[in-house]
Protein backbone atom coordinates (compact mmCIF):
# COMPACT_ATOMS: atom_id res chain seq x y z
CA UNK A 1 0.00 0.00 0.00
CA UNK A 2 1.07 3.31 -0.65
CA UNK A 3 1.51 6.00 1.34
CA UNK A 4 -1.08 8.70 1.63
CA UNK A 5 -0.71 11.94 3.19
CA UNK A 6 -3.66 12.75 5.94
CA UNK A 7 -5.77 14.85 4.51
CA UNK A 8 -6.54 18.14 6.77
CA UNK A 9 -9.40 17.46 8.66
CA UNK A 10 -8.35 14.07 9.49
CA UNK A 11 -5.50 15.36 10.76
CA UNK A 12 -6.72 18.17 12.62
CA UNK A 13 -8.78 15.37 14.10
CA UNK A 14 -5.66 13.89 15.53
CA UNK A 15 -3.87 17.31 16.23
CA UNK A 16 -7.21 18.16 18.89
CA UNK A 17 -7.45 14.63 20.01
CA UNK A 18 -3.66 14.82 21.37
CA UNK A 19 -4.14 17.78 22.40
CA UNK A 20 -7.58 16.89 24.17
CA UNK A 21 -6.21 13.61 25.45
CA UNK A 22 -2.55 14.24 26.24
CA UNK A 23 -2.19 18.54 26.70
CA UNK A 24 0.44 18.51 23.69
CA UNK A 25 -0.10 21.79 22.14
CA UNK A 26 -1.19 22.12 18.56
CA UNK A 27 1.77 24.53 17.63
CA UNK A 28 3.81 20.49 18.22
CA UNK A 29 2.82 19.41 14.90
CA UNK A 30 3.52 22.58 12.23
CA UNK A 31 6.53 21.13 11.45
CA UNK A 32 5.37 17.50 10.47
CA UNK A 33 2.89 15.53 8.01
CA UNK A 34 1.35 12.03 8.94
CA UNK A 35 0.92 9.55 6.61
CA UNK A 36 -1.35 6.53 6.58
CA UNK A 37 0.66 3.18 5.55
CA UNK A 38 -0.24 0.06 6.67
CA UNK A 39 -2.12 -0.51 9.73
CA UNK A 40 -0.66 2.99 11.23
CA UNK A 41 0.21 6.45 11.08
CA UNK A 42 3.77 7.76 10.29
CA UNK A 43 4.84 10.81 11.17
CA UNK A 44 8.11 12.41 9.12
CA UNK A 45 8.97 15.97 8.98
CA UNK A 46 6.63 18.40 6.82
CA UNK A 47 7.12 18.25 3.25
CA UNK A 48 9.01 15.57 2.45
CA UNK A 49 7.22 14.20 -0.69
CA UNK A 50 8.25 17.68 -2.01
CA UNK A 51 11.86 16.49 -2.41
CA UNK A 52 11.77 12.57 -2.72
CA UNK A 53 9.49 10.49 -4.58
CA UNK A 54 8.02 8.43 -1.34
CA UNK A 55 6.46 6.12 -3.64
CA UNK A 56 10.01 4.52 -4.55
CA UNK A 57 11.30 4.25 -0.50
CA UNK A 58 11.00 1.45 2.02
CA UNK A 59 10.12 3.77 5.19
CA UNK A 60 10.40 6.85 6.25
CA UNK A 61 9.65 8.38 9.69
CA UNK A 62 7.94 6.88 12.77
CA UNK A 63 4.78 5.36 13.24
CA UNK A 64 3.14 7.00 16.14
CA UNK A 65 -0.05 5.83 16.01
CA UNK A 66 -1.09 1.98 15.09
CA UNK A 67 -4.57 0.70 13.99
CA UNK A 68 -6.92 1.00 10.88
CA UNK A 69 -8.89 3.81 11.93
CA UNK A 70 -9.52 6.69 14.68
CA UNK A 71 -8.97 6.40 17.61
CA UNK A 72 -5.85 5.00 17.10
CA UNK A 73 -3.38 3.51 19.31
CA UNK A 74 -0.52 5.74 20.68
CA UNK A 75 2.95 3.99 20.10
CA UNK A 76 5.73 3.89 22.10
CA UNK A 77 7.61 6.26 19.65
CA UNK A 78 4.42 8.76 20.12
CA UNK A 79 5.96 9.07 23.52
CA UNK A 80 9.72 9.24 22.12
CA UNK A 81 8.54 12.29 19.98
CA UNK A 82 5.84 14.05 22.15
CA UNK A 83 7.04 13.01 25.72
CA UNK A 84 8.95 16.27 26.69
CA UNK A 85 5.13 18.23 25.53
CA UNK A 86 2.81 15.90 27.08
CA UNK A 87 1.36 16.54 30.74
CA UNK A 88 -1.87 14.49 31.31
CA UNK A 89 -2.86 10.90 29.87
CA UNK A 90 -0.48 9.73 32.36
CA UNK A 91 -0.71 6.59 34.96
CA UNK A 92 1.46 6.06 37.42
CA UNK A 93 2.07 2.59 38.58
CA UNK A 94 3.01 0.93 41.46
CA UNK A 95 5.55 -2.11 41.57
CA UNK A 96 2.68 -4.73 41.71
CA UNK A 97 1.02 -2.83 38.77
CA UNK A 98 4.02 -2.11 36.87
CA UNK A 99 4.84 -6.19 37.24
CA UNK A 100 1.53 -6.87 35.55
CA UNK A 101 2.18 -4.55 33.00
CA UNK A 102 5.69 -5.80 31.77
CA UNK A 103 3.73 -9.30 31.78
CA UNK A 104 1.42 -8.00 29.61
CA UNK A 105 -1.80 -8.85 31.66
CA UNK A 106 -4.33 -6.26 32.93
CA UNK A 107 -4.41 -4.81 36.34
CA UNK A 108 -6.68 -2.28 38.19
CA UNK A 109 -5.38 0.93 40.02
CA UNK A 110 -7.91 2.11 42.36
CA UNK A 111 -7.44 5.43 42.57
CA UNK A 112 -7.89 5.64 38.63
CA UNK A 113 -11.36 3.50 39.03
CA UNK A 114 -13.23 6.73 37.57
CA UNK A 115 -10.93 7.58 34.65
CA UNK A 116 -11.96 7.81 31.05
CA UNK A 117 -11.50 5.01 28.70
CA UNK A 118 -8.68 5.08 26.16
CA UNK A 119 -4.75 4.71 26.15
CA UNK A 120 -2.68 5.82 29.03
CA UNK A 121 0.89 6.41 29.61
CA UNK A 122 2.47 4.31 32.69
CA UNK A 123 5.00 5.17 34.34
CA UNK A 124 7.34 3.63 36.99
CA UNK A 125 9.23 5.89 39.28
CA UNK A 126 8.54 8.78 36.85
CA UNK A 127 10.16 6.30 34.23
CA UNK A 128 7.74 5.69 31.17
CA UNK A 129 7.68 1.89 31.00
CA UNK A 130 4.51 1.30 28.52
CA UNK A 131 1.07 2.10 27.30
CA UNK A 132 -2.18 0.70 28.92
CA UNK A 133 -5.32 0.74 27.37
CA UNK A 134 -7.80 1.83 29.97
CA UNK A 135 -11.43 -0.39 29.20
CA UNK A 136 -14.39 0.01 31.69
CA UNK A 137 -12.73 -1.30 34.61
CA UNK A 138 -9.26 -2.37 34.07
CA UNK A 139 -5.72 -1.50 32.09
CA UNK A 140 -4.84 -3.74 29.52
CA UNK A 141 -0.77 -4.03 29.07
CA UNK A 142 0.40 -3.14 25.41
CA UNK A 143 3.79 -3.21 25.61
CA UNK A 144 5.47 -5.23 22.87
CA UNK A 145 6.38 -8.30 23.87
CA UNK A 146 9.79 -7.86 22.93
CA UNK A 147 10.87 -5.18 25.50
CA UNK A 148 8.78 -6.76 28.46
CA UNK A 149 11.73 -8.91 30.27
CA UNK A 150 14.22 -6.71 29.52
CA UNK A 151 12.43 -4.13 30.97
CA UNK A 152 11.59 -6.44 34.04
CA UNK A 153 15.11 -7.09 34.67
CA UNK A 154 16.31 -3.36 34.76
CA UNK A 155 13.61 -1.96 36.83
CA UNK A 156 13.66 -5.14 39.58
CA UNK A 157 10.15 -5.93 38.84
CA UNK A 158 8.51 -9.14 40.22
CA UNK A 159 11.62 -10.64 41.74
CA UNK B 1 46.25 -13.36 11.36
CA UNK B 2 49.38 -13.31 9.40
CA UNK B 3 50.36 -9.94 9.13
CA UNK B 4 53.44 -9.87 6.77
CA UNK B 5 51.76 -9.29 3.78
CA UNK B 6 50.18 -6.63 6.03
CA UNK B 7 53.67 -4.96 7.43
CA UNK B 8 54.91 -5.22 4.01
CA UNK B 9 52.30 -2.93 2.48
CA UNK B 10 52.25 -0.12 5.49
CA UNK B 11 55.65 -0.41 7.43
CA UNK B 12 56.41 2.62 5.45
CA UNK B 13 53.23 4.38 5.38
CA UNK B 14 52.02 4.51 8.93
CA UNK B 15 54.39 6.05 11.40
CA UNK B 16 55.34 4.52 14.17
CA UNK B 17 54.89 1.33 12.62
CA UNK B 18 55.63 -0.87 15.43
CA UNK B 19 53.55 0.49 17.90
CA UNK B 20 50.92 0.56 15.04
CA UNK B 21 51.25 -3.74 15.06
CA UNK B 22 51.05 -3.70 18.90
CA UNK B 23 48.17 -2.01 19.61
CA UNK B 24 46.26 -4.04 17.15
CA UNK B 25 46.56 -7.06 19.65
CA UNK B 26 45.33 -5.08 22.07
CA UNK B 27 41.36 -4.80 22.69
CA UNK B 28 39.68 -1.69 21.91
CA UNK B 29 37.24 -0.10 24.45
CA UNK B 30 33.51 -0.08 23.65
CA UNK B 31 32.28 3.42 22.89
CA UNK B 32 28.45 4.78 23.76
CA UNK B 33 27.60 7.59 21.83
CA UNK B 34 24.42 9.00 23.70
CA UNK B 35 21.15 9.89 21.89
CA UNK B 36 20.32 13.24 21.95
CA UNK B 37 16.92 12.70 20.15
CA UNK B 38 16.13 9.91 23.52
CA UNK B 39 12.94 10.91 25.65
CA UNK B 40 14.39 9.60 29.02
CA UNK B 41 14.35 11.61 32.10
CA UNK B 42 18.02 11.06 32.79
CA UNK B 43 21.60 11.13 30.60
CA UNK B 44 23.67 8.35 29.72
CA UNK B 45 26.29 9.86 32.25
CA UNK B 46 23.16 9.79 34.94
CA UNK B 47 23.24 5.85 34.44
CA UNK B 48 27.13 5.12 33.99
CA UNK B 49 27.59 6.97 37.26
CA UNK B 50 24.35 5.14 39.19
CA UNK B 51 25.22 1.99 37.99
CA UNK B 52 29.46 2.10 39.04
CA UNK B 53 30.57 1.68 35.67
CA UNK B 54 33.82 3.52 35.09
CA UNK B 55 34.02 5.24 32.12
CA UNK B 56 36.46 7.62 30.15
CA UNK B 57 34.97 10.47 28.20
CA UNK B 58 37.80 10.84 25.66
CA UNK B 59 36.26 14.10 24.46
CA UNK B 60 34.88 16.04 26.66
CA UNK B 61 32.72 18.34 24.82
CA UNK B 62 31.29 14.74 23.18
CA UNK B 63 28.52 12.96 24.53
CA UNK B 64 30.63 9.98 24.25
CA UNK B 65 31.98 7.42 27.05
CA UNK B 66 33.90 4.69 26.52
CA UNK B 67 33.18 1.56 28.76
CA UNK B 68 34.98 -1.57 29.54
CA UNK B 69 32.12 -4.00 30.42
CA UNK B 70 30.99 -6.63 27.99
CA UNK B 71 29.39 -5.44 24.52
CA UNK B 72 26.48 -7.92 25.45
CA UNK B 73 25.66 -6.07 28.39
CA UNK B 74 25.24 -2.78 26.80
CA UNK B 75 23.18 -4.17 23.65
CA UNK B 76 21.16 -6.15 25.69
CA UNK B 77 20.19 -3.11 28.16
CA UNK B 78 16.91 -1.85 28.52
CA UNK B 79 18.25 2.22 27.62
CA UNK B 80 19.72 0.70 24.40
CA UNK B 81 16.44 -0.28 23.77
CA UNK B 82 14.82 2.76 24.71
CA UNK B 83 17.05 4.59 22.69
CA UNK B 84 19.50 6.52 24.93
CA UNK B 85 22.72 5.17 23.19
CA UNK B 86 24.23 4.23 20.49
CA UNK B 87 27.25 1.42 20.68
CA UNK B 88 30.25 2.75 18.28
CA UNK B 89 33.52 3.28 17.87
CA UNK B 90 35.15 6.90 18.62
CA UNK B 91 36.54 7.09 14.77
CA UNK B 92 32.80 6.63 13.60
CA UNK B 93 31.95 9.83 14.89
CA UNK B 94 34.42 11.74 12.78
CA UNK B 95 32.98 11.65 9.52
CA UNK B 96 29.22 13.04 10.38
CA UNK B 97 31.36 15.53 12.73
CA UNK B 98 33.48 16.64 10.24
CA UNK B 99 30.12 16.76 7.76
CA UNK B 100 28.37 18.69 10.29
CA UNK B 101 25.28 19.15 8.50
CA UNK B 102 22.59 21.53 9.54
CA UNK B 103 19.14 21.32 10.36
CA UNK B 104 16.15 22.01 7.42
CA UNK B 105 18.10 20.88 4.86
CA UNK B 106 18.52 17.95 2.38
CA UNK B 107 21.12 15.24 3.10
CA UNK B 108 22.26 11.87 2.04
CA UNK B 109 23.89 9.22 3.98
CA UNK B 110 24.98 7.06 0.73
CA UNK B 111 25.69 3.48 2.68
CA UNK B 112 23.72 4.02 5.60
CA UNK B 113 23.15 0.78 7.22
CA UNK B 114 24.13 -0.44 9.92
CA UNK B 115 22.66 3.18 10.78
CA UNK B 116 25.56 4.62 13.20
CA UNK B 117 26.27 7.34 11.37
CA UNK B 118 22.62 7.57 10.16
CA UNK B 119 21.37 8.27 13.65
CA UNK B 120 24.44 10.79 13.99
CA UNK B 121 23.11 12.75 11.42
CA UNK B 122 19.86 13.14 12.53
CA UNK B 123 20.97 14.03 15.87
CA UNK B 124 23.35 16.66 14.36
CA UNK B 125 20.48 17.89 12.33
CA UNK B 126 18.16 17.84 15.60
CA UNK B 127 15.93 15.89 13.68
CA UNK B 128 15.05 18.37 11.40
CA UNK B 129 15.09 18.60 7.61
CA UNK B 130 15.56 15.22 5.84
CA UNK B 131 17.83 12.25 5.77
CA UNK B 132 17.86 10.21 2.64
CA UNK B 133 19.51 6.70 3.76
CA UNK B 134 20.35 4.34 1.15
CA UNK B 135 20.64 0.67 1.67
CA UNK B 136 20.19 -2.11 -1.29
CA UNK B 137 21.09 -5.34 1.12
CA UNK B 138 17.64 -6.83 3.15
CA UNK B 139 19.10 -7.58 6.36
CA UNK B 140 21.28 -4.68 6.67
CA UNK B 141 18.07 -2.50 5.61
CA UNK B 142 16.24 -4.14 8.66
CA UNK B 143 18.72 -3.46 10.81
CA UNK B 144 18.87 0.35 9.91
CA UNK B 145 15.55 0.75 10.29
CA UNK B 146 15.65 -0.75 13.59
CA UNK B 147 18.20 1.28 14.75
CA UNK B 148 16.19 4.63 13.47
CA UNK B 149 13.16 3.90 14.97
CA UNK B 150 14.76 2.86 18.34
CA UNK B 151 16.78 6.43 18.23
CA UNK B 152 13.55 8.27 17.52
CA UNK B 153 14.33 9.53 14.52
CA UNK B 154 11.56 11.49 12.67
CA UNK B 155 13.25 12.78 9.98
CA UNK B 156 14.45 9.76 7.71
CA UNK B 157 13.43 8.09 4.29
CA UNK B 158 14.81 4.42 3.44
CA UNK B 159 15.61 3.57 0.04
CA UNK B 160 16.33 -0.12 -0.84
CA UNK B 161 18.97 1.37 -3.31
CA UNK B 162 22.00 1.49 -3.70
CA UNK B 163 23.43 5.14 -3.34
CA UNK B 164 24.32 5.44 -7.38
CA UNK B 165 20.94 4.45 -8.04
CA UNK B 166 18.90 7.57 -6.87
CA UNK B 167 16.14 8.30 -8.49
CA UNK B 168 16.28 11.64 -7.68
CA UNK B 169 17.45 14.78 -9.61
CA UNK B 170 21.25 16.03 -9.97
CA UNK B 171 21.89 18.16 -7.08
CA UNK B 172 19.55 17.61 -4.92
CA UNK B 173 21.24 17.42 -1.54
CA UNK B 174 22.76 20.21 0.64
CA UNK B 175 24.85 17.45 2.32
CA UNK B 176 26.17 13.85 1.40
CA UNK B 177 28.23 11.26 3.24
CA UNK B 178 29.75 8.59 1.88
CA UNK B 179 31.01 6.12 4.03
CA UNK B 180 31.01 3.59 1.19
CA UNK B 181 32.00 0.17 1.28
CA UNK B 182 35.90 -0.93 1.68
CA UNK B 183 38.39 -3.22 2.88
CA UNK B 184 37.70 -2.30 6.75
CA UNK B 185 41.50 -2.96 7.79
CA UNK B 186 41.08 -0.49 10.31
CA UNK B 187 38.56 -2.93 12.24
CA UNK B 188 41.71 -5.35 12.75
CA UNK B 189 41.55 -5.44 16.82
CA UNK B 190 40.65 -7.77 18.84
CA UNK B 191 37.17 -7.22 20.80
CA UNK B 192 37.85 -5.56 24.57
CA UNK B 193 35.78 -8.63 26.06
CA UNK B 194 35.87 -11.95 24.14
CA UNK B 195 39.31 -11.51 22.72
CA UNK B 196 38.25 -12.94 18.93
CA UNK B 197 39.62 -11.06 16.70
CA UNK B 198 37.24 -9.29 13.98
CA UNK B 199 38.19 -10.34 10.91
CA UNK B 200 40.22 -13.56 9.93
CA UNK B 201 41.48 -12.63 7.10
CA UNK B 202 43.24 -9.40 4.77
CA UNK B 203 41.88 -8.53 1.99
CA UNK B 204 45.16 -7.82 0.76
CA UNK B 205 45.16 -11.66 0.25
CA UNK B 206 42.07 -11.24 -1.98
CA UNK B 207 43.23 -12.01 -5.46
CA UNK B 208 43.70 -8.47 -7.63
CA UNK B 209 39.65 -8.73 -8.91
CA UNK B 210 38.52 -8.23 -6.16
CA UNK B 211 40.33 -4.98 -4.88
CA UNK B 212 39.77 -3.87 -8.36
CA UNK B 213 35.72 -4.11 -8.46
CA UNK B 214 36.43 -2.62 -4.96
CA UNK B 215 37.74 0.85 -5.89
CA UNK B 216 35.99 0.50 -9.30
CA UNK B 217 32.70 0.97 -6.86
CA UNK B 218 33.83 3.57 -5.10
CA UNK B 219 34.89 5.29 -7.47
CA UNK B 220 31.55 5.29 -8.67
CA UNK B 221 30.11 6.00 -5.87
CA UNK B 222 31.97 9.18 -5.15
CA UNK B 223 30.52 10.36 -8.51
CA UNK B 224 26.88 9.54 -7.67
CA UNK B 225 27.28 12.10 -4.50
CA UNK B 226 28.97 14.46 -6.63
CA UNK B 227 26.19 14.47 -9.13
CA UNK B 228 23.60 14.71 -6.55
CA UNK B 229 25.61 17.23 -4.12
CA UNK B 230 24.33 20.80 -4.77
CA UNK B 231 26.35 23.64 -5.51
CA UNK B 232 28.25 24.82 -2.60
CA UNK B 233 27.49 21.35 -1.18
CA UNK B 234 29.38 19.45 1.16
CA UNK B 235 30.52 15.99 0.76
CA UNK B 236 32.15 13.40 3.34
CA UNK B 237 34.23 10.71 2.26
CA UNK B 238 35.13 7.91 4.48
CA UNK B 239 36.16 4.73 5.19
CA UNK B 240 37.94 2.16 7.58
CA UNK B 241 40.71 1.57 6.22
CA UNK B 242 44.19 2.46 5.17
CA UNK B 243 44.70 1.32 2.00
CA UNK B 244 45.69 4.29 -0.21
CA UNK B 245 43.97 3.47 -3.41
CA UNK B 246 40.34 3.22 -1.38
CA UNK B 247 41.59 6.46 0.26
CA UNK B 248 43.61 9.15 -1.53
CA UNK B 249 43.11 7.55 -4.54
CA UNK B 250 39.81 7.38 -4.61
CA UNK B 251 39.39 11.05 -3.91
CA UNK B 252 42.17 12.02 -6.00
CA UNK B 253 40.02 10.97 -8.98
CA UNK B 254 37.17 12.99 -7.80
CA UNK B 255 39.34 16.05 -7.78
CA UNK B 256 40.31 15.17 -11.19
CA UNK B 257 37.51 14.30 -12.80
CA UNK B 258 35.51 17.12 -11.32
CA UNK B 259 37.07 20.44 -11.22
CA UNK B 260 35.33 22.31 -9.20
CA UNK B 261 35.25 19.73 -6.27
CA UNK B 262 37.98 21.38 -3.17
CA UNK B 263 39.08 19.26 0.08
CA UNK B 264 38.72 21.61 3.06
CA UNK B 265 39.94 20.59 6.27
CA UNK B 266 38.28 19.11 8.85
CA UNK B 267 37.08 21.20 11.70
CA UNK B 268 35.68 19.92 14.70
CA UNK B 269 36.20 21.82 17.41
CA UNK B 270 38.06 19.43 19.73
CA UNK B 271 41.85 18.08 19.03
CA UNK B 272 42.65 14.60 18.70
CA UNK B 273 45.64 13.13 17.45
CA UNK B 274 44.69 12.56 13.65
CA UNK B 275 47.42 12.16 10.92
CA UNK B 276 47.55 14.09 7.64
CA UNK B 277 46.24 12.58 4.30
CA UNK B 278 49.34 11.48 2.25
CA UNK B 279 50.68 13.34 -0.73
CA UNK B 280 52.87 10.01 -1.75
CA UNK B 281 53.00 6.33 -1.54
CA UNK B 282 54.81 4.16 -3.58
CA UNK B 283 55.11 5.63 -6.79
CA UNK B 284 52.05 7.69 -6.61
CA UNK B 285 51.63 10.66 -5.97
CA UNK B 286 48.37 12.98 -4.57
CA UNK B 287 48.02 16.55 -4.76
CA UNK B 288 49.23 19.30 -1.86
CA UNK B 289 45.48 19.03 -0.61
CA UNK B 290 45.84 15.69 0.29
CA UNK B 291 47.07 16.91 3.64
CA UNK B 292 43.36 18.13 4.62
CA UNK B 293 42.00 14.91 4.46
CA UNK B 294 42.47 13.04 8.19
CA UNK B 295 43.77 9.45 8.79
CA UNK B 296 43.20 7.77 12.32
CA UNK B 297 45.32 5.20 13.46
CA UNK B 298 44.11 3.46 16.51
CA UNK B 299 48.09 3.83 17.98
CA UNK B 300 47.46 6.99 17.87
CA UNK B 301 43.57 7.53 18.81
CA UNK B 302 42.38 4.64 20.99
CA UNK B 303 39.89 3.05 18.34
CA UNK B 304 39.85 1.65 14.67
CA UNK B 305 41.42 2.97 11.81
CA UNK B 306 39.50 5.06 9.83
CA UNK B 307 40.13 7.92 6.81
CA UNK B 308 38.28 10.73 6.27
CA UNK B 309 38.33 13.84 3.69
CA UNK B 310 35.85 16.73 2.99
CA UNK B 311 34.99 18.39 0.41
CA UNK B 312 33.00 21.40 -0.90
CA UNK B 313 31.38 21.43 -4.24
CA UNK B 314 31.75 25.57 -6.37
Amino acid sequence: MLPSLLNNSDYQMIIDYCHGRYGIPIDCWKSFDLYKRKEGLWLVNKDLYKHIPLEETEGFGLRVFSGKSFPYKITHHFVQVFLKHIDKGFVEVSEKEGDLLLKRSSFDIPSEANAPKGYYICLYKKKFIGIALKTEGSFISQVPKSLTNQLRLDLKLGQ
Amino acid sequence: MDWSLFSERYRELIPNFPDFLNSLSRPFPIGLRENSLHCLPYTLEDKLKKSGVSYKRPVSSLGFFEVAEPRKLWGGDIDHHLGLYYMQALSSLISPLALAPQGNKLVLDMCAAPGGKATHLSELMNNEGHLVACEPDLNRRRILKGNLARLGVVNSAIFPLKGQDLPLEKESFDYILLDGPCSSEGTFREDVISGKKRRKTNYLEYKKFFRDSLHKEQKGLIEAAYYLLKKGGTLVYSTCTYDPDENEGVVMHALQKFPDLSLVPIELGFELNFCPGITQYRGQTYCKDMEKSVRIYPHLINSIGFYVAKFIKQ
